[in-house]
């Protein structure tokens, strides 16, 4: 069961309070889109979920239980291509925890998290490998094969031990977004991520 | 604790003089480093924690001839940052009886422990400022999180001391420093106030001995500046104000027990561009120009005196923080081997 823990005494600090830039985009954010925000569905994070979620995670959906269907599906980590069902979002899902050593918000079991289905159109940003990979899709066509890896929890261009080629297209990719460094149980914000907008 | 006025044996004819001679300490020049260079006087007298939200931001937009409607997103996003709060307390009990023989030494106790509370109380705020009250937790201006470290390279000739560098490297090695500290707040060209803290013996050379050799071309104040000099005249052409401020505990304080310099800026502002700034979201408000902070609950120690059987009890007491830098850019931890 995941769970979102808390150093009250350690002072903290911003390692990038000065920037050359804030040309990017946030992992786990859709584009804002009047035609497809109503795509945005609430679920929780499901009790046998061992680590908190965050957003732009590729996810399990399950369905509710009989006469529990108001909390929507639990969501868990996808451990397969097929089991792809949703991509976790950190749009309007304001219950995630942050804390001054874990500033990403958190979502654990049981926590309210939303999501977005695959073929829901919305242009989502996912992290990207590293910028080597992202150097290579430069030009690509959007249908290229995309795989989620599911270690680094971010997207790839090889197939070897990650599952895809995503059902996404590939619409733009840049150096300076925020992405989600994890190191249990603290996720940072890394502020030079490589990331990906993907119409999922 | 005690006050020890005792009798003395005089001869007479004898005179005392009546101004005493009182233990000067060191004024430590600390404050200066201090956004305001003053204490944040904000907390209340049970404070544990301070946090401060950060806003930051991730812009991008379409560019074309004509209009299309899938168009990309600004995202803003809060995240935030802590220090603890201590409570910093001493107490002194005395009677009448006590105060009439300090008065014997032409000392009035009441006051005297009043600021004997107070100077206890100061220095253990500078200790908090410099080094934390718990170095381990990241507290203390010299451990800063994200902040720089750099230890004085050899110069030209091999020399690697305070006392046997070449005096005109120094000055150029100084104003690199405040350079790149500038460069990494994107500051350079915005009128700035830079705080070197360090000891003595180290400023004091860099002030007033280390004036720079002639050479055989031409090198600024060469013959007539000291060190010191070189690097406030130069930083002031470009609006940078260098302020030094004295305090000898950071003898020793450098990485490898060398000298720990503290360069720090203050206050940073946004800076004024002509025309559009493309860091115009930096005027969003409420936004602070406090690079550095210590808070506290008062300016100084309450004082709270209570009667006791033949005598009053009076606690002096101050909450504050450790010194604060949330963004670690704007501190150097210099480290010079003297």
């Amino acid at each position: 069961m995941g769970n979102v823990s808390f150093n009250p005494m350690t002072t903290t600090g911003i390692p990038d309070g000065f920037v050359l830039s804030t040309d990017g985009y946030v992992q786990g954010t859709f584009l804002d889109d009047p035609a497809n925000r109503y795509n945005l569905e609430g679920g929780y994070v499901a009790d046998a979920q061992s680590q908190p979620l965050w957003g732009g995670l590729a996810a399990t959906l399950a369905v509710p239980a009989v006469g529990v269907n108001a909390q929507g599906p639990a969501l868990s980590a996808a451990g397969s291509l097929s089991a792809i069902n949703a991509w976790t979002l950190f749009n309007q899902a304001s219950a995630g925890i942050i804390t001054p050593t874990s500033n990403v918000p958190l979502y654990a079991s049981g926590m309210s998290i939303n999501f977005a289905r695959p073929g829901s159109n919305l242009r989502i940003c996912l992290a990207v490998l590293n910028t080597t990979v992202l150097n290579a899709l430069v030009g690509a066509e959007p249908n290229v094969a995309l795989y989620w890896d599911p270690v680094n929890l971010c997207l790839t261009n090889s197939s070897s031990g990650t599952y895809g080629p995503l059902p996404v297209q590939l619409e733009a990719l840049s150096i300076t977004s925020k992405t989600v460094s994890y190191s249990s149980p603290n996720a940072t914000w890394n502020p030079t991520g490589a990331a990906a907008i993907v119409r999922i | 604790m005690a006050s020890i006025f005792n009798a003395r044996t005089l001869v007479s004819p004898h005179f005392i003089e009546p101004e005493n001679i009182v233990t000067m300490a060191q004024a430590s020049g600390f404050m200066q480093d201090l956004g305001g260079s003053a204490l944040r006087v904000v907390l209340d007298q049970i404070t544990k924690f301070v946090y401060q939200n950060r806003i930051d931001l991730r812009t991008s937009i379409a560019t074309q001839q004509a209009s299309a409607n899938a168009l990309p997103s600004a995202t803003i996003t809060g995240d935030f940052v802590q220090t603890a709060a201590y409570l910093f307390r001493t107490r002194n009990e005395y009677s009448e009886l006590d105060v009439a023989e300090a008065a014997e030494w032409n000392v009035p106790l009441p006051e005297a422990y009043r600021l004997a509370a107070r100077q206890g109380i100061f220095l253990g705020l500078r200790n908090a400022n410099l080094y934390g009250v718990n170095a381990g937790n990241n507290e203390g201006l010299l451990n800063t999180p994200n902040s720089t470290a750099v230890t004085l390279p050899p110069d030209s000739f091999g020399n690697a001391t305070v006392r046997t560098y070449d005096n005109g490297q120094m000055a150029i090695w100084l104003l690199s420093q405040i350079q790149a500290l500038l460069q990494r707040m994107y500051m350079l060209g915005a009128a700035t106030r830079v705080v070197i803290v360090g000891p003595q013996r180290v400023i004091g050379q860099l002030q007033m001995q280390n004036i720079v050799q002639t050479t055989s071309y031409q090198r600024p104040g060469a013959g007539t500046a000291t060190t010191a000099q070189v690097v406030e005249k130069i930083a002031a052409e470009f609006g940078i104000e260098v302020e030094w401020a004295y305090d000898d505990t950071l003898i020793g304080q450098g990485s490898g027990s060398t000298d720990a310099l503290l360069m720090v800026v203050p206050e940073a502002v946004v800076p004024k561009m002509p025309g559009v700034n493309t860091n115009v979201f930096g005027t969003l408000q409420p936004t602070t120009a406090h690079m550095t902070a210590q808070y506290a609950d008062m300016a100084a120690p309450m004082e709270i005196t209570t009667p006791i059987p033949e005598g009053v009890d009076v606690v002096s007491m101050l909450r504050a923080t450790s010194g604060w830098a949330p963004r670690g850019q704007a501190v150097v931890v210099m480290s010079l081997p003297y």
